[in-house]
C-alpha cells in the first residue's frame, strides 16, 4: 500500500514544470561550476606579468630584478620589452621601476625606493589576484635582500630590516588611472561603492519575483483571477498593474535593504575614499543607476509573471521561483569575481542576456565612465520588458490563462 | 425582453468538445438555471458568457452586444465562479472597495459600497481580514461583491455550493429579491431543490448539448415528474448522474 502512496506523491510533485526548472537549474549550476573551476586556476596562479625597469643597474638592483622576476610569467618574460608592455596593458600586471641610486640609498640609509605602476584587467575579485602574486614576490625579494645584506655584505644596521620603500605610483584599470593608491585599497573602495547594488538586486529579484509568481498561483487557486478578468478593465492593464505593483513593493524593499547594507559595508570599509582621488557620483549617475535597477526589476517581474502564468496553483508556483533565483545569482557571482570585460565571449553573452546583470554592473560602469555599456544595458532591459509584456498580454488574452490548455504539447501537467 | 441569446454555441479545447452547439435565451428579470452533471459544459458556457473564455463557433449576444464586445458587456454583468475565494490579506470592506473602484461609471461609489455592506450582512466583521472568515462568510462577501453594482445580468456558478442551510437560504433570498428588482440571473447548480426554488426556467445540459429547456412547472407536467432530478433522468435516460 505504501508504494501506492509513494507513486501518488511522486506523480503530484514531479510535474513537467518542476522537471524543466530543475533541468534549467542543473544546467546553470554546471555552467557556474565550469566558470568557478576556470577562475580557481587563476587563484592558484604563482606568477604574474612583471616588468622590472632597472635604471640603477647595480649589484643590488640586478639581484632585486632576478629575485622578483622569479614571480614573472615565463611566457611573458620571453617576449620583447615592447610586447611585454603591450601584453601587460592588456592582461594586467605591474611595472616595477628602480630609480638611479637604488643601491646607494640602501647601503647609506637602509632603504631603496621601488616605484610600482599597477595595471589591472578588471575590477572583479579574480582581477586583483595578480597584484597579490606581485606583492608576494616583493615580500620574497625583500627577505632575500635582507639575507644578502646581512650575510654577504655584513651590514649590521637595523634599518636594513626594511630595505624597500614601496611607492605605489598609480593603478590603471580599464584606461582609468588612480594615483598613489594600493590596489587592495582600490578594491575595497570599489567594493564599498558598488557591491551593495548586486546584493540588493539579487535579493529584490528573488523576493519580489517569488511574490509575483506565488500571487499568480494563488489567484488561479482561489479563482480570484477569473473574477478579475470579468471586471471592466483591459487585460493589458491587469498585467501592467501586477508588474508595476510588484515593482513598487520591490523598490520599497530595495530601499530598506540598501540603507541596511550600506551601513553594513561602511562598517567594514570605513572612510577610505579620502586617501585618493576618485570619481564623485553625480545626481545624474545615481538616476541612471536607479533607472537601470527599475527596468531590471520590471524585466524580472515580467519574467516572473510569465512563469506565474504556467503555475497551476500556489504549490506549483513555488517550484517556478527557482529558475529566476538562479538567473539572479549567476550575474551576482560572475560580476563579483570577474569584471564583465575580462569574461570570455560566451560568458559575456550569457551575462548580457540576463536582465539582472546590468544594474549589478551599473555602478562600476559609471565609475569607469563606460556609459555606452550602461545605456546598452538600459536599452536591453527596456526591450526585454516590452517584449515580455506583449507576450504576457497575448497569453492573458487567450483561454490558456484560465484553462491552462493550448500549450499542451509544450507544457503537460504531469510528467508521467 | 431577451437579455441573453445563445445560438449554436460551440467550444473546443483541442480535441475535446466541451460545448457541441447549444442554444437558449434568457429574459429580463428571470432566474435561468443551467443544470447538468459534472463536465457537462455548464461552467464553460458561463465562462463564455462572462467573456473569460472565447467561443469556437456560434453566436452569443448579451443585451444585443456580441460577446466579443467584452468591455461593454463587462460593465453590465457580474460573474461569480464556482468555489471562488477572495484576497485573504484584504479586509472584507477593502475587498468590496477594490471592486467598486472598477466601475468608474457608478455615480455614487459610497452608495454602492453601502449596498454591498448591507448585502453581505457581515457587519463589523467586514473590518477583519478575509483569512479569518468562514466559508459561508466568504461566499456572502462574494455574492455582495457580485450584486452591489446592480448588474443587469448576474452569472452565478454554484452560488451556494458547500454552504450550510442557513447561509444557503440567505443567499437564495438575496438572489430572489434582486431578480424582483429586475436583475437577470443565470445560475448553475447541482442542488435540484435549489434550482426548483430559485429558477423560473431551466435548460438541461449533458455532454455539451442542451437536451431539454422550459419552465419548471411545464417540464414536470411534460415528464410527469416530481422533481427536476427525475426530469433529468427521464430526459437523459441515465440514473445517478447527479
Amino acid at each position: 500500500m505504501i508504494f501506492n502512496i509513494i507513486k501518488k506523491e511522486v506523480r503530484e510533485l514531479l510535474t513537467r514544470s518542476t522537471i524543466i526548472s530543475l533541468v534549467f537549474v542543473s544546467f546553470m549550476l554546471g555552467y557556474i561550476g565550469n566558470f568557478v573551476s576556470k577562475a580557481e586556476e587563476g587563484v592558484s596562479k604563482k606568477s604574474a606579468n612583471i616588468i622590472v625597469e632597472d635604471k640603477d643597474s647595480t649589484d643590488l638592483s640586478h639581484l632585486f630584478s632576478s629575485l622578483l622576476l622569479k614571480f614573472s610569467d615565463k611566457d611573458f618574460a620571453n617576449n620583447s620589452f615592447n610586447e611585454r608592455v603591450e601584453k601587460l596593458k592588456k592582461d594586467g600586471g605591474a611595472i616595477v621601476t628602480l630609480e638611479k641610486g637604488f643601491q646607494d640609498s640602501i647601503l647609506k640609509e637602509g632603504k631603496g625606493e621601488v616605484k610600482i605602476e599597477w595595471v589591472l584587467k578588471g575590477t572583479g575579485l579574480y582581477d586583483f589576484i595578480s597584484s597579490d602574486v606581485i606583492k608576494n614576490g616583493l615580500n620574497y625579494t625583500k627577505n632575500e635582500l635582507i639575507k644578502y645584506l646581512l650575510l654577504r655584505k655584513g651590514i649590521k644596521n637595523e634599518n636594513i630590516l626594511e630595505p624597500l620603500k614601496i611607492k605605489n605610483e598609480n593603478v590603471e584599470v580599464k584606461g582609468k588611472v588612480f594615483k598613489s593608491v594600493d590596489p587592495k585599497l582600490l578594491y575595497s573602495f570599489l567594493g564599498k561603492q558598488t557591491n551593495f547594488v548586486p546584493v540588493i538586486i539579487m535579493m529584490l529579484i528573488i523576493m519580489s519575483g517569488g511574490m509575483i509568481i506565488s500571487s499568480m498561483g494563488m489567484e488561479k487557486e482561489n479563482k480570484t483571477l477569473e473574477t478579475l478578468l470579468t471586471m471592466p478593465v483591459e487585460r493589458r492593464d491587469i498585467v501592467l498593474g501586477k508588474i508595476i505593483g510588484g515593482g513598487l513593493v520591490g523598490i520599497i524593499m530595495a530601499s530598506i535593504y540598501m540603507i541596511g547594507f550600506y551601513n553594513y559595508m561602511k562598517g567594514f570599509t570605513g572612510n577610505i575614499s579620502s586617501s585618493f582621488d576618485i570619481k564623485v557620483f553625480s545626481i545624474l549617475d545615481y538616476t541612471l543607476v536607479g533607472v537601470s535597477i527599475f527596468l531590471s526589476l520590471l524585466s524580472g517581474l515580467s519574467l516572473c509573471l510569465l512563469l506565474g502564468i504556467f503555475a497551476k496553483n500556489y504549490r506549483s508556483a513555488q517550484t517556478l521561483t527557482m529558475p529566476v533565483s538562479i538567473l539572479a545569482i549567476i550575474p551576482f557571482f560572475l560580476t563579483m569575481f570577474k569584471d564583465f570585460n575580462s569574461l570570455s565571449l560566451p560568458f559575456k553573452i550569457v551575462v548580457f542576456l540576463i536582465p539582472f546583470s546590468h544594474p549589478m554592473m551599473a555602478m562600476k560602469l559609471i565609475f569607469f565612465e563606460q556609459y555606452r555599456m550602461l545605456f546598452y544595458g538600459i536599452g536591453y532591459n527596456l526591450l526585454f520588458f516590452v517584449i515580455l509584456s506583449i507576450i504576457i498580454v497575448k497569453i492573458f488574452n487567450t483561454d490558456y490563462i484560465i484553462t491552462g490548455k493550448g500549450f499542451e504539447k509544450l507544457f503537460k501537467r504531469r510528467f508521467f | 425582453m431577451v437579455v441573453v441569446k445563445v445560438e449554436n454555441l460551440q467550444k473546443n479545447f483541442g480535441k475535446v468538445k466541451a460545448l457541441r452547439g447549444i442554444s437558449f435565451e434568457c429574459f429580463e428579470g428571470e432566474i435561468f438555471g443551467l443544470i447538468g452533471p459534472n463536465g457537462a459544459g455548464k461552467s464553460t458556457c458561463l465562462r463564455i458568457l462572462s467573456t473569460i473564455l472565447s467561443k469556437s463557433e456560434g453566436e452569443v449576444k448579451i443585451f444585443d452586444y456580441d460577446v466579443s464586445e467584452k468591455m461593454k458587456i463587462k460593465r453590465i454583468i457580474s460573474y461569480l465562479p464556482e468555489d471562488a475565494g477572495a484576497y485573504k490579506n484584504l479586509k472584507g470592506i477593502d475587498y468590496l472597495k477594490f471592486f467598486v473602484n472598477f466601475f468608474t461609471d457608478v455615480q455614487d461609489k459610497d452608495k454602492t459600497l453601502e449596498y454591498g455592506i448591507e448585502l453581505s450582512s457581515l457587519g463589523e466583521r467586514l473590518n477583519d481580514k478575509i483569512e479569518t472568515y468562514s466559508k459561508g462568510m466568504v461566499r456572502r462577501l462574494l455574492i455582495a461583491r457580485s450584486l452591489m453594482i446592480n448588474p443587469k445580468l448576474a452569472i452565478l456558478d454554484e452560488p451556494t455550493s458547500g454552504l450550510d442551510v442557513i447561509n444557503a437560504t440567505q443567499i437564495r433570498d438575496i438572489i430572489k429579491n434582486k431578480a424582483k428588482e429586475g436583475t437577470t440571473f443565470i445560475v448553475s447548480s447541482h442542488n435540484m431543490l435549489e434550482v426548483d426554488y430559485l429558477c423560473d426556467r431551466i435548460s438541461l445540459i449533458n455532454n455539451g448539448l442542451i437536451v431539454e429547456s422550459g419552465d419548471i412547472r411545464g417540464l414536470k407536467e411534460k415528464y410527469r415528474a416530481q422533481n427536476i432530478e427525475e426530469i433529468f433522468v427521464k430526459v437523459v435516460g441515465v440514473k445517478n448522474d447527479f
